[in-house]
């Protein structure tokens, strides 16, 4: 939200050196098929395992602006995501690369007594620290098994991730700020820029009350370290429940404002069919739709991969992770019949209502051949994964229950 | 001449310790170099990927699109790019390179090396 002059002073230095990135890019030979890979259950899903700054070889699913996602297998390793793992996405090329933790302000104006803005010193001292442990996912995760396949990044099921974050409530910094009668939602933008005069600025909006309702977080700490620079350093907006395009990385500016937001990525963009089922048929236009919002139910094994080997007459202990918008899990189920019949899991302690949900649950083979292995979660509301796949034009939300096949010999 | 030497020295004091404080608190990373590039052709739909598209994205972004996807859908994902994202292409452009698009890559499997 600069002003005009200087956005298209910035946008033409940043075009002219997106121009010479793009012409010395085409003297490079890519080094493709030297690179460890991964590769997803979809065509054209082979992806690069790439190491970035302060995580581990990730899976490659774009370099500009970057997308990294977290390969499936280290959601065996614990309920609490490690950071060097977390996914990562960018949707604007103009990201910044340096941060000086120490100058980074939040302006918070708008619909306020008075405007602010705060250093991270600051910030702190507004009030006790709280904590959450907290799903963020991509609202395009698992987009790649879309059927029919849709446009967009082709991503697996790792662009997920569920850590401890530690800040202020968005509460107290508004209230400081003081909110004023007649406000409707609160806009947040961060440092990440478009390119082009012509691009929209990544701004989302929530609900004033929402925002006012105690749960989203101003985070500086992830897991009880620095949030990585690409996943928000210094500070990132936490919305427990929430898919991750309302976690706005970089955090800089906060507006409230007395009307609902209009901009390209409320009013376009991460939008679902507005019905019940949030869904659609292929090539038919969507009359009505609908910010996407909440996290739906979702169950995984993590302990298996498709295609591993189990000895026929074994018990074996499977195990997993199930999570949703907060509605808390209640119940994970296997099946190994097609969901015939329905085997319950045993939960783990639970690390909070918007955390990963651990679960196991002790499996034999009753027969040899391919096995497809099944897993539901349900929770408080009632809530269940559906069976069948539902289908929307952006590949959004996927929550169907999982098959993880396995060979029994 | 000892002043100015003087206001020298002090001024790149002042600028060392300044350095050293910015530089303890600034996290400044470097990505990794782009690897993938656009699928060459002799089509003029190619040239012109090569100039715009590149401006805002990586080839990555195109080059891990599903592998069926006809040219009205390359097409209506350029207008997406023209319209919503403003990139600098006309509509004739628009349609040289979604042909392009649907002639390198649909169908055809990613180059391995």
């Amino acid at each position: 939200m600069k002003s005009d002059d200087k956005n298209t002073m910035l946008n033409r230095r940043e075009f002219l050196q997106g121009m010479s990135m793009v012409a010395a890019g085409l003297a490079f030979t890519p080094l493709r098929g030297q690179a460890a890979t991964e590769t997803l259950d979809f065509g054209n899903g082979t992806r690069e395992l790439v190491s970035y700054p302060q995580k581990r070889p990730l899976m490659l699913i774009t370099a500009r602006p970057p997308h990294l996602e977290t390969p499936f297998s280290t959601f065996n390793e614990g309920v609490v995501t490690p950071n060097d793992a977390f996914f990562v996405r960018y949707h604007l090329a103009n990201m910044p690369t340096a941060i000086d933790g120490e100058q980074h302000r939040l302006k918070i104006s708008g619909l306020v007594n008075k405007t602010l803005s705060l250093s991270l010193a600051e910030l702190k001292k507004l009030g006790e620290p709280v904590e959450v442990v907290a799903v963020n996912q991509c609202a395009g995760n698992s987009r790649g098994f879309s059927a029919p396949r849709v446009f967009g990044a082709q991503l697996g099921n790792g662009s997920m991730g569920n850590a401890k974050w530690t800040g202020v409530p968005l509460k107290t910094v508004l209230e400081h700020a003081g909110v004023q009668a007649g406000a409707k939602q609160v806009t947040f933008n961060g440092l990440d820029n478009p390119l082009m005069s012509g691009t929209p600025d990544f701004i989302k909006a929530l609900d004033i009350d929402h925002a006012l309702s105690g749960e989203p977080l101003i985070a500086w700490a992830m897991n009880d370290t620095d949030i990585p620079f690409l996943n928000g350093y210094p500070i990132k907006l936490i919305v427990p429940g929430y898919f991750g395009t309302y976690w706005i990385k970089h955090l800089s500016e906060i507006s409230v404002i007395d009307h609902g937001f209009d901009g390209f990525f409320m009013k376009t963009a991460y939008r679902l069919p507005d019905n019940d089922c949030e869904c659609s048929a292929a090539g038919i236009a969507l009359a009505k739709t609908k910010p996407i919002t909440q996290l739906k139910i979702r169950s995984f094994i993590t302990s298996l991969r498709a295609g591993d080997t189990l000895r026929y007459g074994e018990t074996i202990v499977l195990r997993g992770i199930a999570f949703d918008g907060g509605g808390g899990i209640a119940a994970v189920d296997i099946s190994d019949d097609g969901g015939q019949h329905w085997q319950a899991s045993t939960l783990s302690k639970s690390l909070g209502k918007y955390s990963f949900q651990e679960w196991q649950a002790s499996w034999k083979p009753k027969e040899k051949g391919t096995i497809a292995l099944q897993v539901r979660a349900r929770n408080r509301l009632g809530e269940q994964q559906p069976a069948v796949s539902t289908w929307n034009p952006s590949g959004y939300a996927r929550n169907v229950i999982e098959t993880t096949p396995v060979l029994v010999v | 001449m000892k002043q100015l030497n003087g206001t020298h020295i002090v001024a790149s004091f002042i600028l060392l310790i300044s350095t050293a404080l910015v530089s303890a608190e600034t996290l400044t990373i470097k990505l990794p170099a782009e690897t993938v590039k656009l699928r060459s052709s002799t089509m003029a739909g190619y040239t012109l990927a090569t100039q715009r598209c590149l401006i805002c994205h990586s080839a990555d972004y195109i080059e891990y699109q599903p592998p069926a996807m006809p040219e009205k859908k390359w097409l209506a994902e350029v207008n997406k790019m023209q319209h919503a994202y403003g990139a600098p292409i006309t509509d004739d452009e628009a349609k040289q390179i979604a042909a392009y698009l649907a002639s390198a890559y649909t169908g055809k499997a990613a180059p391995t090396q």
